[in-house]
């Protein structure tokens, strides 16, 4: 295995496991060890790599697919994705079988109870921190608000109100 | 935890997670998967989410990817959990190979970026609505509105550490006075 397949797995292993709180925290911490560290892309390449990661649904942190791809080809992409989600996983996986065998203890109880608010108070500050990047204009404005709208009060499939926002946006350019 | 009464097939699991995968288009994959298992299909109680996705915030990892676990966990266990996180998974890494193949060309697609700007605008909508519903539903107290509204503005306006303010709030939240014993 080449040098750089095995940075690729040590940077983006370490980095998983350090994900406490989600993934976005991360994209400072990714864009200096990709960028200035190891050099895989270059700063104007970093940036739109992320845009691009954009079109795509799924994860945002998914985006490291491209820094590997950059950094070494296919087999840079796999070990960039694996390392990044597979690691967290595997805790995710671990956490869940103790909670399945100990969660009716009052004390675990008690410890994820703790974390309920500020669970809501830091999905909520998530959407605040994405809509300084993408609501910049009366028109995403409107695009936002009628997707809580929707999204609150209507049963309407999500998909169908997605379609909605990508045809205004279509059209709106 | 314990695998819930609700037990859908390993196969309805994947194709839930798989449609859910597929259409998160501009982010707000949590906002989806809220009204996919809560709302959609009763697969989880607004109560389970919430402690999903406290769970999934104290694990490191993609919030989104560790929740989606923590619900095939509750579905149908460990083997439930592996499926769901390959399944909400597939159609974005298929998506973002392709974009990885097509770099170069990719950028030249002149309404595109209308079409990003509203996607993105929508992920925003979406997680608003669900933290919104969250916070209705979950039956806080006034302490516990004032530790969600603070940890959103530590993160929002002030910009600390999303990790400190996790760990931080949640010890106060722990340590806090409670007049009847929760659970």
């Amino acid at each position: 295995m080449s040098g750089t397949m095995l940075e690729l797995l040590r940077v983006f292993t370490l980095l998983s496991l350090s994900a406490f709180g989600g993934g976005n925290v991360l994209i400072p911490e990714i864009q200096r060890q990709a960028v200035a560290v190891h050099a895989w892309l270059s700063a104007r390449e970093f940036t739109e790599a992320f845009a691009l990661s954009r079109a795509a649904p799924g994860p945002s942190t998914l985006f490291v697919l491209l820094i590997g791809w950059r950094a070494a080809g296919g087999p840079g992409a796999a070990a960039a994705v694996l390392a990044m989600f597979l690691p967290g996983a595997a805790l995710m996986q671990c956490a869940c079988a103790a909670l399945a065998r100990w969660g009716r203890l009052p004390l675990v109880g008690r410890v994820v109870a703790a974390f309920r608010p500020v669970t809501v108070g830091l999905l909520l500050a998530s959407a605040a921190v994405m809509a300084k990047t993408t609501v910049v204009d009366a028109r995403t404005g409107a695009i936002a608000l009628l997707a809580a709208a929707g999204a609150t009060f209507t049963r309407a499939p999500l998909p169908a109100l997605l379609l909605a926002a990508a045809a205004a946006g279509w059209l709106l350019g | 935890m314990t695998v819930g009464p609700i037990r859908p097939s390993l196969g309805a699991v994947a194709a839930r997670f798989l449609l859910v995968g597929a259409t998160s288009f501009g982010g707000g994959l949590t906002g989806h998967l809220r009204r996919a298992l809560v709302e959609d299909r009763r697969w989880l109680t607004e109560d389970e989410f919430l402690e999903g996705l406290s769970v999934a915030q104290a694990v490191p990892g993609p919030n989104a990817i560790n929740l989606s676990i923590y619900a095939g966990w509750r579905l149908r266990g460990p083997l439930g959990a592996a499926v769901a996180a390959l399944s909400v998974m597939l159609v974005p890494l298929a998506f973002v190979s392709a974009i990885a193949v097509g770099w170069a060309g990719a950028t030249a697609l002149p309404r595109a970026a209308g079409v990003l700007r509203a996607l993105g605008a929508f992920g925003v909508g979406l997680m608003a609505s669900s933290g919104l519903t969250m916070l209705r539903s979950a039956r806080f107290d006034a302490l516990d509105l004032a530790l969600a509204a603070a940890a959103f503005a530590a993160v929002a306006f002030f910009t600390l550490p999303v990790p400190a303010v996790l760990f931080g709030f949640a010890a106060l939240s722990a340590v806090r006075p409670r007049r009847v014993e929760a659970r």
